[in-house]
């Protein structure tokens, strides 16, 4: 009898908890935190490179940049960058990393080689979110303080638009298959949907008490929403842009991020402190996992 | 170029200055404060879920004064006003919700926040929870000590505490 290998589907995750300067590793497929290893002060945002084995966390209060072994979860260097770097994105196609800076209304460039800053990018007031196009070479920065979206080209320091939004764009994911950027509004209470080639507002969708965390799932056809202020997961058509369900989550849902097969969300609730696993086909919480003080954001790591 | 700044003095200008805008970049501080109320759920939820009746039971409220239905300018004892934006009033889980729609960080040391207070059974009296999310006054990295998080965390505790207190006292009179 031949054995066949076992289907591996099980995904980790990591969740920085912000006050509690942890990084926690939860596993999709035990749906447990499995580990959890200190780090520098005021985590906020992870990125994974692959190629390099490496990830990289913001800590704007501290203003700089940790950078981490994948496996031996051993800090390697620090990056002072200054300011206060926030969202972070990885270009996989040219080895540089853009993050936004909140407090000089810029987007900060680290070359991943040399792990140096090589470039300070003018955008608008308050940038948060910040989303890469891979194929398409743009970046996408949502700035809260000016209502608006910065569109960059990824290779060269060009500017190629500026788009009008919601108020307070605060977290915004983009949609590779429907070429779609959803930018949610925490101030209007609303998701800005903008084209991303045409960089024309497609639609105002909602109503949404204070989004804060917007996923894509991985087939493109539906776009997840944290809905702060109602503890709510808010589930849109990505063909029909309207909501299709509201799910309950914890206390003040933060961000969101979905499994591999898109039969999971897992929602970080900072008031909480929990991970809400929820099941998007039986469209409910099924398990409510205990998480450190502050935790914030969660990021798939393989 | 006007998108491109290269210039090295940006870094050590940017590490200066300081931002009053409204706030995401630093740490979100947390408020969670509760009280039992000797009352039925409902005769505590009838005084927590009208928005322009803060006034009557926060003892640090002078006035409300309610520019349209959902906005309300609340005027402190200790002086200077500030204005919150009502998100919800949910009859069924007995919460109201709100957040700071216009700062005035030298009457109250935050820069912006959202605030749930919710009613809840506990026997035949009431628990009443006030929950939040909030920033410091000054959300740059170098605030001063009368906008940093520690002020901000110590006017948040004690505005919840005292308006629970003034909520029991009013409700229980």
């Amino acid at each position: 009898m031949i054995l066949l290998p076992k289907l591996v589907i099980s995904a980790d995750f990591y969740i920085s908890s912000q006050t509690s300067n942890e990084i926690s590793r939860f596993n999709s497929d035990t749906l447990q935190v499995e580990q959890s290893f200190d780090v520098p002060q005021g985590p906020v945002h992870l990125v994974f490179d692959h190629g390099s084995q490496i990830f990289y966390i913001s800590h704007p209060d501290k203003g700089l940049v940790s950078v981490f072994d994948t496996k031996t979860h051993e800090l390697l260097k620090v990056i002072e960058t200054g300011g206060q770097p926030f969202g972070m994105v990885l270009d996989t196609e040219k080895e540089k990393l853009f993050i936004t800076d909140w407090s000089r209304d810029a987007v900060l460039v680290i070359n991943t080689i040399s792990q140096q800053m090589v470039d300070i990018l003018a955008v608008g007031k308050s940038p948060a979110g910040i989303a890469i196009d891979t194929i398409g070479r743009k970046i996408f920065v949502a700035n809260r303080g000016s209502d608006s979206v910065t569109v960059l080209d990824a290779d060269t320091p060009k500017l190629l638009a500026t788009i009008k939004t919601g108020e307070s764009p605060y977290a915004l994911a983009f949609n590779q298959q429907k070429n779609q950027i959803y930018v949610g509004c925490v101030k209007s209470n609303l998701v800005t949907v903008i084209d991303a080639n045409s960089y024309q507002v497609i639609a105002k969708v909602g109503s949404i008490k204070t989004p804060y965390g917007v996923a894509v799932a991985t087939d493109g056809e539906s776009f997840y929403v944290t809905s702060q202020a109602e503890n709510k997961l808010v589930v849109f058509d990505a063909n029909t842009l309207r909501v299709t369900n509201r799910i309950s989550s914890g206390k003040m849902p933060e961000s969101v991020s979905l499994s591999q097969n898109n039969q999971h969300a897992f929602v970080v609730n900072w008031f909480s402190n929990s991970l809400s696993v929820i099941d998007l086909i039986a469209d409910k919480q099924i398990r409510s996992v205990p998480l450190r003080s502050g935790s914030r954001i969660i990021t798939l790591a393989n | 170029m006007k998108l491109l700044t290269k210039i090295l003095a940006f870094i050590s200008l940017g590490l200066m200055m300081s931002s009053l805008a409204f706030a995401h970049g630093p740490t979100p501080q947390k408020v969670d404060e509760d009280i039992i109320v000797n009352a039925d759920v409902m005769k505590v939820w009838n005084m927590v879920k009208t928005f322009d009746s803060l006034a009557k039971w926060h003892p640090s409220v002078k006035s409300i004064v309610m520019t349209d239905p959902d906005t309300r300018v609340v005027t402190l004892k200790s002086g200077g006003d500030m204005t919150d934006s009502l998100d919800e009033v949910n009859k069924e889980e007995l919460y109201i919700s709100y957040r700071l729609l216009e700062e005035n960080v030298t009457a109250f040391p935050v820069s912006f926040y959202t605030i749930n207070i919710q009613v809840i059974p506990e026997g035949s009296n009431s628990k009443v929870t006030w929950s939040g999310r909030f920033y410091r006054g000054d959300t740059g990295n170098f605030p001063a000590e009368n906008l940093n998080d520690e002020a901000a965390v110590g006017a948040m505790t004690n505005y919840a505490k005292s308006g629970l207190q003034g909520l029991k006292s009013m409700v229980e009179k």
